[in-house]
């Protein structure tokens, strides 16, 4: 598999499109990128990375983004690779196309990756099925040994490099996926047991709530206790209250009572006086008493005496008037003459007598009227009496008003008396000193009625708190259902992981010898002590050692950093040998910390392997080719490429030399 | 009679067979009794009066004085009214009878005094 093409647009300092065609002859497979530091040739190394694996991180992306391009619109970052392989044409590309210039990561667009087979673009929306042919193209674990910088590959002979020197190793194995599963079991590990701390942590927060809740319930049962003394006292203080008010219903009762006496006692009081003055007013009618006792008989007397009076009075008219006509007959027979002018003669004055009849007068006439002056003044002395009946005559009435007024006397003194017995003890100090008392006692009583309340409302927000708790602790519950298992998850993927590491370590020791005596070939190739090192040693660790002849492992600490490098290249020309793979090495800087024997000893094992047809890539500076390096690569170099820098714009761009 | 004569007869004095009995109805702090003799003596005979009433012993009894005759009728009420009853009797024949109707009433009096408890209730007794 070589590399054909590369083509850059605006990565890193390759401003605009950047086209490089590594087609040379069978015989010259190597190519020499040459550049200065800064020039853009581990630029180069990346974009090669980027294009075939990508990066996790958009972050990575925005800074390979050239800086030139990034204030363009609609600039586009892209690396394509043209692999030949097997006679079939293989495109890689990869790129990120922006609507808007790139200010900041958020500014990228989205990243696309295209396959080609022979020209034709693999049809699918998923980019992981891409990744997955480009993958199985040139796996990301071999490829590594491939595509490397020479400065970096001292990671696997520093001190403490088991780690990455037994991942190399399960990589070249095909461990990786052992590899990865262990990762990953040791991430989901992690991740579960972040989820199982998490709910540790629950259970512990639960238990701390169930504390919560213990304490919560003990202060409701001292509330609730409290409340119910509260309660008792209220009900002992309403008792009190009600004795109270009975007493003191009772009080205002004797005082209602008491007023009513008074009421009595003022009406008695009134109707004594009354009593009295009537009792003078009878005495003064007493003094006329036996005139309203006479009255009807006074009466009857009268009409008595006034017939009487008036029997007298004409019997003493008709004495009157007979003395008148005795006189007149008298005086008409002595003088011979009537008074009519005819003369008295017998038979005239017989005819007189006949009309006159003088002879009715009575000799009692006379008696008629000396009694008539006695009846006359009894008469009026009746008259006057009666008088002074009608004028006075009111003890009747004056003896039914004292009689009433003493009835009612009587009536109310047997009122008064009646309410004197029901009257106790009575007096407005005891209302008082009942009314302070129960002041105190209804105040009292108020204030534990609202301690009641206050504590009730403490334990409703109590009971509320627990309720909260309680769901809390149910939702805890739930949550941490899964503890076990997840402790049993988490100890099986540990024991998984460390089964699967213990499986990647054991295939690496199984084949560690075999690494080991590939390593060595190249080691022995390139090292300048070949002399005195028999071979390169892989510890049972996976650290690097040296064997001399005599068979002494000295310290790694006592090697120098040269041969450091010197294993450590070995290290991975070993591993790709290993691979078989036969892919393209594109190596940066290889030379590195290397002195001049083992430069050249690295060019001779690379034209070895370039004369095995395995295509070579070196990004070098002047001194990576000095020492003879150049001359022991020329046979089999099929093109140089220079990296052409504007110091101006700081952009790059590749240009072939002529041969 | 002869002559319109207001004359007792030339009594000066009023006697009674019945002095405790004027005693005792005469209380002059007990409005139910009368204040002064000579009022129950009026009552008495007024009583006596009304009732013709005449005297059961023949007027054997002792006589005390009551009152003077000159304050028994200022009015001449009494002499009126006895002047009507007895207008054959001579002044001092009426003052007899006048004492004798008093003595009667005064007795009536107490006994329906004694029964009823006050003047008014026995008078409305005695005279109906």
């Amino acid at each position: 598999m070589r590399i054909k093409k590369l083509e850059l647009s605006n990565f890193r300092p390759y401003f605009g499109s950047v086209r490089v065609d590594f087609s040379t002859n069978e015989k010259s497979p190597v190519c020499l990128i040459h550049g200065l530091n800064g020039y853009g040739k581990t630029s180069l190394l990346l974009a090669l990375n980027w294009c075939l694996y990508g990066h996790e991180k958009m972050k990575d992306a925005y800074e390979y983004f050239n800086i030139n391009a990034r204030s363009e619109r609609n600039a586009t970052m892209a690396v394509q690779i043209v692999f030949e392989n097997k006679g079939h044409e293989l495109t890689v590309l990869r790129r990120i196309a922006c609507s808007k210039p790139v200010n900041s990561v958020r500014d990228l667009g989205a990243m696309e990756l295209a396959f080609y087979e022979d020209g034709k673009k693999r049809q699918t929306m998923d980019p992981q099925v891409i990744q997955e042919l480009i993958n199985e193209l040139l796996p990301p674990e071999a490829s590594q040994f491939s595509f490397f910088d020479g400065e970096k590959i001292e990671m696997y002979s520093s001190d403490g490099a088991s780690e990455a020197t037994q991942t190399a190793i399960a990589s070249v194995l095909g461990l990786t996926l052992l590899n990865r599963a262990q990762e990953d079991l040791d991430k989901y590990a992690i991740e579960v047991n972040k989820t199982r701390r998490r709910l540790l942590e629950h259970e512990e927060k639960g238990r701390d709530l169930a504390a919560e809740i213990q304490m919560l319930e003990n202060n409701i049962q001292e509330a609730l206790r409290q409340k119910n003394a509260i309660e008792e006292k209220c009900s002992e203080l309403q008792l009190q209250e009600n004795k109270l008010q009975d007493q003191l219903v009772m009080q205002e009762s004797a005082q209602s009572l008491m007023a009513d006496i008074g009421k009595l006692q003022e009406k008695i009081d009134l109707a004594e006086k009354n009593r009295a003055e009537l009792a003078e007013e009878i005495k003064e009618s007493t003094k006329t008493l036996y005139l309203e006792i006479l009255k009807p008989i006074l009466s009857d007397q009268l009409v008595e005496a006034r017939r009487n009076r008036d029997v007298l009075m004409n019997l003493h008219v008709s004495s009157v008037r007979d003395e008148a006509l005795a006189e007149l007959f008298r005086k008409i027979e002595k003088e011979g003459s009537c008074i009519c002018g005819r003369p008295a003669d017998g038979q005239h004055l017989e005819a007189l007598r006949r009309v006159l009849n003088p002879a009715d007068l009575e000799p009692g006439s006379e008696l008629a009227g000396n009694g008539l002056d006695d009846a006359r003044l009894i008469v009026s002395q009746l008259e006057a009496a009666l008088a002074l009946c009608h004028e006075n005559g009111s003890y009747a009435e004056f003896a039914a008003r004292l009689a009433d007024l003493e009835n009612d006397i009587d009536e109310w003194a047997t009122s008064l008396s009646a309410k004197k017995s029901q009257l106790g003890i009575s007096d407005q100090e005891a209302i008082v000193s009942l009314t302070e008392e129960l002041d105190r006692v209804q105040k009292e009583k108020a204030q534990a009625e609202r301690e009641a309340g206050s504590l009730e409302k403490t334990i409703s927000d109590f009971q509320a708190d627990r309720k909260k708790l309680e769901n809390r602790i149910k939702q805890l519950s739930g949550q941490i259902q899964g503890l076990d298992l997840l402790t049993a998850q988490v100890d099986i993927l540990n024991r998984g992981s460390q089964a699967f590491g213990e499986i990647v370590r054991r295939s690496a020791v199984a084949k560690q010898n075999e690494i080991q005596d590939a390593s060595t070939a190249f080691f022995q190739k390139i090292t300048n002590k070949a002399f005195a090192y028999e071979r390169m040693i892989i510890n049972p660790d996976f650290s690097f050692g040296v064997e001399t002849n005599t068979g002494a492992r000295p310290p790694m600490q006592l090697i120098s950093a040269g041969e450091k490098q010197v294993t450590a290249l070995s290290f991975i020309l070993g591993l790709n040998e290993y691979t078989r793979r036969q892919a393209p090495i594109f190596m940066d800087t290889p030379m590195g910390r290397l002195d001049e024997t083992h430069r050249r000893n690295v060019a001779r094992v690379l034209a070895e392997m370039a004369n095995r047809g395995r295509q070579i890539i070196l990004l070098v500076t002047d001194t990576d080719i000095a020492f003879g390096v150049d001359e022991i690569l020329k046979p089999v170099i099929g093109a140089n490429f220079d990296i052409v820098h504007d110091q101006t714009s700081l952009t790059s761009r590749l240009v072939r030399r002529q041969s | 009679m002869s002559g319109a004569e207001r004359t007792w007869g030339g009594a000066s004095k009023v006697y009674t067979t019945r002095y405790e009995t004027y005693k005792r109805i005469t209380d002059s702090e007990n409005p139910h009794k009368f204040s002064r003799l000579i009022d129950a003596f009026h009552a008495a005979a007024a009583v006596g009066i009304r009732l013709r009433a005449v005297p059961d012993t023949g007027g054997t009894e002792k006589r005390e004085e009551l009152v003077n005759v000159y304050s028994i009728d200022p009015d001449g009420v009494l002499w009126a009214v006895m002047s009507a009853i007895h207008p054959e009797a001579s002044g001092a024949e009426r003052f007899e009878k006048l004492m004798i109707y008093a003595d009667q009433g005064i007795e009536r009096l107490e006994e329906g005094f004694t029964i009823y408890g006050n003047l008014q209730m026995a008078l409305d007794a005695l005279l109906g």
